[in-house]
């Protein structure tokens, strides 16, 4: 059931992206190499890359394994052939360079990695979650954005142990929710039904 | 003063049930949140937010739902709403009432307790499909009946492990009536079900297929060979069942596919038959069952695609021998069953029936130690469960786990556990899997792992696994869990691996020690088993120097106190003594001794619970007692709380109690006499004749501690006069001539000594007049026995050799080797006071020379350097111009020559810590 709105939500953003890829990127686009491709491009394995455009229009370039086997946005999107390796770029209009970057050193590295004992994995994830508030909202709106499943239940957990047992208010500043609109009658009634689950 | 730390095994449960998901549980990382960002996260998108609250635990959905109107309308979702589990709420009408509008579309419902089974109807939830119950000892026939007629469309009802011995066959018919669609009644422990029952049953519930009947007490076994519909079928438990009928009957059920009559007294013929006749049989489950063991002669294997799982089958290869693939082997079965796309439609429904039913035998079994099942839970039964435990149903995961938890412990009331089972788990890779499961989310798996972990950490070898593989952590968090049985198996766990010293640095590195501080507090009110836990653990923990001040900084001090002060439960109270008394125990090496002393009510509640009807806790708290006298202050606070009295009550009373309660009775009372005036007040209320006694106990540290504080009372000379008329000089002359522990000796010497180094005669004589001629004449004898005992005890540590050199050379290595000759080593942890040593020194000028020889004998061992209080007694020895009449002693022409020889080293030692301390 869950999944199911997922997949409807993403469908319904689809045209979207299609009507984006007639539209060259303005001016020069960056185009950034992350190092550890070059080095195994160097070593000789033909690795397919993909491009990735940032919401500033930032271009990234990555092993397509890499995003196929983590995303399931892109690997549809390569599977079903509307991705054209010599000039389609991916645009992902909401999705910031930076928080890009984390999601592909994410993803990057559970591709590379996925063989290391699980407390290594497990350190380098805490390590890489390791971010503000808002760098987390940005990650998990990526990671919802791309469909990355692995990724979306280690935020899933992360939040999870970050409200665990906390009051309402402390949540509340957790998630910088300033307007609650409920009345007071209602914030009563929260209060009081609280210490119960609901 | 020892330090006491003792290991308990958590106690048995009954087993329980609930799921797995996905959702990792990621270790508490240290996220910089509380720092408010400048996203509103209300913008996260709707899908989002419902996945986020789908792996909360109630709770937590209900804080973050409470935080905004769009969230409170999300987490209304009925998505969210298709099961519930209710177990660890405490669940009434009201909350049923104000759960109800999300419930309409609920599915599945979990419940704990009759109380909760009152409450269900209202959630109003019609469209209610399953129903599973626990601890329903006390649900009614009218409960069941009402639940049945207002969930018309459930399908599936299962009550137990717990017996339901108040539901009878009228309730059963009320189910068949009223609830056409049931497909699943799965029962235990009713009385009787009658033919009425199940021909009900047969007649309006064609849709029944898995029946079970399980520890009951008749089930009417004709009848059931009318339900033509059922394809499993479970009487495992039920006694009294007529086999002859069984095999007669069962075999022409057409649709039968697998039966359970584990635990039962079936016949190999009737198994045999079941077996042979039946066509559409295919698993016969026949577990324990004491008379089809017996016979030897008795074989499955004849019987060709019938599967015979009993004790004496190989249970692995049985199962895989279902997959009619012969490549699935070894302990996996279920899972590769899993795993494999298997489109053999009988075989899945088979397996997890299957899983179901091993899963609750095995538990049963383990929950009733029997003979003869050693070798089976050594090679399949520890396997089996950690197989169970990797299931799909959580129900069985959880039974599986309660089942690890179960069959390791051999002796609930001495906590000790099989070895070779333990050991068998952690070979099967047990260990990490019981972790994985704590870390899942749901709360119902992380309790029941946590108790396995807990019982099989007792072993120290599982212990040391579970602390490599990370366990300790685990534990940890999840005894920060809101959840209380989570916290609870949590803290058990902590409790029985905190015994070993190796793990405790560990679990206070874990944050484990602030946890358990929390949950203190926490659950203050409630829940005797998470505080006892909680408070074990503290206990163990505190034994450790460095810990017991971390136990300290967490606000432990005053969580126990208040435990010791307001808790009614006596495991409680027990443990909460114990880790004041461990806390205490580190003297002078931190201030936690005192900062128990200052807390408020903490004296006057240990004392209260010496006179306890509980004799654990009796014991707690005279040792805390014991270690918290250490304190000058706390002293005299525990004589002005009443402790004088009570510990006097306490040492009357438990001539028949145990060695750990004697022992402890005496030190608290040895702790007290430190000061003379609690002296004089023991003795006034009557402690002389117990602590005799005690002293006459065969157990070491029994008599060693009464020997302690007989010295301390001696220094008193009415209470010395008490110990003569009571008998105590021969009890001190039998200790000191052959306790096998040299510091009892040494201490009942000491009394002897003060007792007759003349100022009791003195007290004597003026005290009581005319008697006085009679009584010195009987205490000659004494004197003169007291006298001979104490010469040889202080002979035994002289080697006349030694001796010899030593008075023939003043070098150093001649006394030395007296000096460890005659050292006792324990005696280095007493401490003397300034008046104590101010009477040994003018021992030294006292006309019997034996009386000379055994105070220097004393000093030389309360100043040997290295000694805990050596340079405390040389200051008081300073100050109380002790070198002049040692000096004295050493150089006098009539003393022995051990006399001379002892004072000398003496002298030596003086000088020694006075170059410690101006240099």
């Amino acid at each position: 059931m869950e999944l199911l709105c997922i997949r409807q939500w993403i469908s319904g953003l689809l045209p979207t992206w299609l009507s984006a890829w007639c539209i060259k990127p303005v001016g020069g686009a960056l185009v950034r190499q992350e190092p550890e491709y070059i080095l195994l491009a160097l070593m000789g394995s033909p690795l397919k890359k993909i491009m990735l455009c940032s919401s500033e229009k930032e271009i990234f370039s990555v092993e397509e394994q890499v995003m196929v086997q983590h995303s399931v946005i892109i690997n549809n999107m390569i599977e079903d052939g509307s991705y054209n390796h010599e000039e389609s770029k991916i645009p992902l209009d909401c999705v910031d360079s930076k928080t890009l970057k984390k999601v592909i050193d994410y993803c990057t590295h559970h591709t590379h990695h996925h063989n290391d004992n699980q407390e290594d994995l497990e350190a380098w994830d805490a390590q890489f979650l390791n971010v503000d508030s808002n760098g987390l909202y940005d990650l998990l709106m990526a990671a919802n954005y791309l469909e990355i499943r692995n990724l979306l239940d280690l935020i899933y957990g992360t939040i999870k142990n970050m409200i665990k047992g906390k009051k309402i208010d402390e949540i509340r500043r957790i998630f910088n929710i300033k307007d609650h609109g409920f009345t007071p009658e209602e914030e009563e009634q929260n209060r009081k039904e609280y210490p119960h689950f609901y | 003063m020892s330090r006491r730390v003792r290991r308990k095994v958590a106690r048995k449960s009954k087993g329980n049930d609930v799921v797995a998901s996905s959702c990792p549980e990621i270790r508490d990382e240290v996220l910089d949140l509380e720092l408010p960002g400048t996203v509103d996260w209300r913008s996260l998108p709707d899908d989002t937010v419902i996945q986020l609250l789908s792996c909360l635990s109630y709770r937590d959905r209900a804080s973050l739902s409470s935080t905004c109107r769009t969230w409170r309308t999300l987490g209304s979702s009925q998505c969210l709403w298709n099961t519930l589990d209710l177990r660890s709420h405490r669940f009434d009408a009201n909350m049923a009432s104000s759960l109800a509008p999300r419930c309409v579309h609920l599915q599945k419902l979990r419940f704990r307790g009759a109380e909760s089974a009152d409450a269900i109807i209202h959630l109003r939830a019609r469209n209610l499909c399953e129903l599973s119950g626990d601890y329903c000892r006390k649900i009614t026939d009218a409960t069941l009946s009402v639940i049945a007629a207002r969930h018309e469309l459930l399908e599936s009802l299962q009550l137990g492990p717990d017996f339901c011995e108040r539901i009878s066959s009228d309730a059963i018919k009320a189910i068949a009536h009223c609830c056409p669609r049931l497909s699943k009644l799965r029962l235990s422990g009713i009385r009787d079900v009658n033919a009425d029952a199940i021909n009900a049953l047969a007649k309006h519930c064609p849709k029944l297929t898995d029946i079970g009947f399980i520890d009951c007490l008749n089930v009417d076994e004709l009848a059931l060979g009318n339900v033509m519909s059922v394809h499993f079928l479970s009487v495992a438990g039920t006694s009294s069942m007529k086999w002859g009928v069984v095999s007669h009957l069962w075999h022409k059920l057409p649709n039968l596919i697998g039966l359970d009559v584990s635990r039962t007294d079936i016949s190999p013929s009737a198994v045999a038959r079941l077996l042979s006749l039946s066509q559409s049989l295919r698993v016969l489950c026949a577990l324990n069952c004491p008379i089809l063991e017996e016979d030897t002669s008795f074989s499955a294997s004849k019987y060709k695609n019938k599967l015979l799982i009993s004790l004496f089958t190989n249970i692995f290869e049985g199962l895989a021998s279902l997959f009619f693939d012969s490549t699935k082997k070894g302990k996996n079965v279920f899972l590769d069953w899993r795993s494999s796309k298997n489109n053999d439609k009988d075989l899945n429904e088979i397996i997890p029936w299957l899983e179901w039913m091993l899963s609750h035998t095995l538990l049963r079994s383990a929950e009733s130690p029997q003979q003869g099942l050693d070798n089976f839970w050594v090679e399949q039964g520890g396997a089996l469960l950690l197989s169970l435990m990797q299931s799909s149903q959580e129900d069985v995961q959880e039974r599986a786990a309660t089942g690890l938890a179960t069959f390791v412990v051999i002796d609930d009331e001495n906590a000790s556990i099989d070895c070779g089972r333990a050991e068998a788990v952690m070979r099967d890779g047990g260990i990490r899997l019981l972790l994985g499961l704590a870390k899942s989310w749901r709360e119902g798996l992380q309790s029941e792992a946590a108790k396995a972990i807990a019982n099989l950490s007792v072993n120290a070898n599982v212990a040391k696994a579970v602390a490599e593989e990370g366990g300790i952590e685990i534990l940890a968090g999840l005894a920060r869990s809101m959840n209380k049985l989570v916290a609870e198996e949590a803290a058990g766990g902590l409790w029985n691996l905190s015994v070993g010293e190796e793990h405790k640095g560990a679990i206070a590195e874990a944050g484990g020690i602030k946890a358990l501080v929390d949950l203190i507090f926490k659950w203050s009110s409630s829940g005797d088993g998470v505080l006892e836990r909680a408070a074990g653990a503290l206990a163990n923990l505190a034994a450790d120097d460095k810990c017991s001040t971390e136990v300290a900084l967490a606000g432990g001090v005053h969580a126990l106190v208040m435990l010791a002060r307001n808790c009614k439960f006596e495991g409680v109270q027990e443990q909460a003594a114990r880790a004041l008394a461990n806390l205490a125990a580190h003297g002078d090496s931190n201030s936690n001794n005192a900062a128990v002393g200052q807390e408020a009510g903490a004296l006057e509640a240990l004392v209260q619970l010496t006179r306890s009807p509980h004799e654990g806790v009796r014991q707690e708290a005279a040792g805390a007692l014991w270690n918290l006298s250490f304190d000058d202050r706390n002293r005299e606070a525990i004589a002005a709380a009443g402790g004088v009295q009570a510990l006097v009550a306490l040492a009357q009373s438990c001539s028949n109690a145990s060695p750990g309660l004697q022992e402890r009775a005496a030190g608290a009372l040895w702790g007290l006499s430190v000061s003379e005036a609690n002296s004089i007040a023991i003795g006034r209320e009557g402690g002389v004749a117990p602590l005799i006694a005690l002293a006459r106990s065969e157990a070491e540290d029994v008599h060693e501690t009464a020997a302690g504080a007989l010295w301390n009372l001696a220094f008193n000379p009415g209470n010395a006069l008490r110990i003569v008329e009571e008998g105590g000089v021969s009890a001190l002359v039998d200790l000191c001539s052959s306790s096998v522990s040299k510091m009892a000796r040494f201490m009942a010497a000491l009394a002897l000594a003060y007792m007759f180094d003349g100022r009791m005669d003195e007290f004597a004589l003026v005290g009581t007049g005319s008697e006085g001629i009679s009584k010195s004449v009987s205490l000659d004898g004494a004197r003169r026995m007291a006298l001979k005992n104490i010469e040889t005890f202080v002979l035994m540590f002289s080697d006349p050799q030694a001796f010899t050199a030593a008075a023939a050379s003043s070098a150093p290595a001649a006394l030395s080797q007296v000096t460890e000759g005659a050292r006792i080593q324990e005696a280095g942890h007493l401490r003397c006071s300034g008046a104590e040593i101010g009477r040994f020194v003018t021992m030294l000028r006292n006309p019997s020379s034996i009386l000379k020889t055994c105070a220097a004998f004393a000093l030389l061992q309360f100043t040997i350097p290295g000694g805990r209080h050596a340079v405390h007694h040389a200051s008081l020895m300073q100050n109380a111009g002790a070198a002049r009449v040692l000096r004295g002693a050493a150089a006098a022409a009539t003393a022995p020559l051990e006399a001379k020889i002892f004072a000398r080293i003496v002298l030596r030692n003086l000088e020694y810590h006075q170059i410690e301390h101006t240099a």
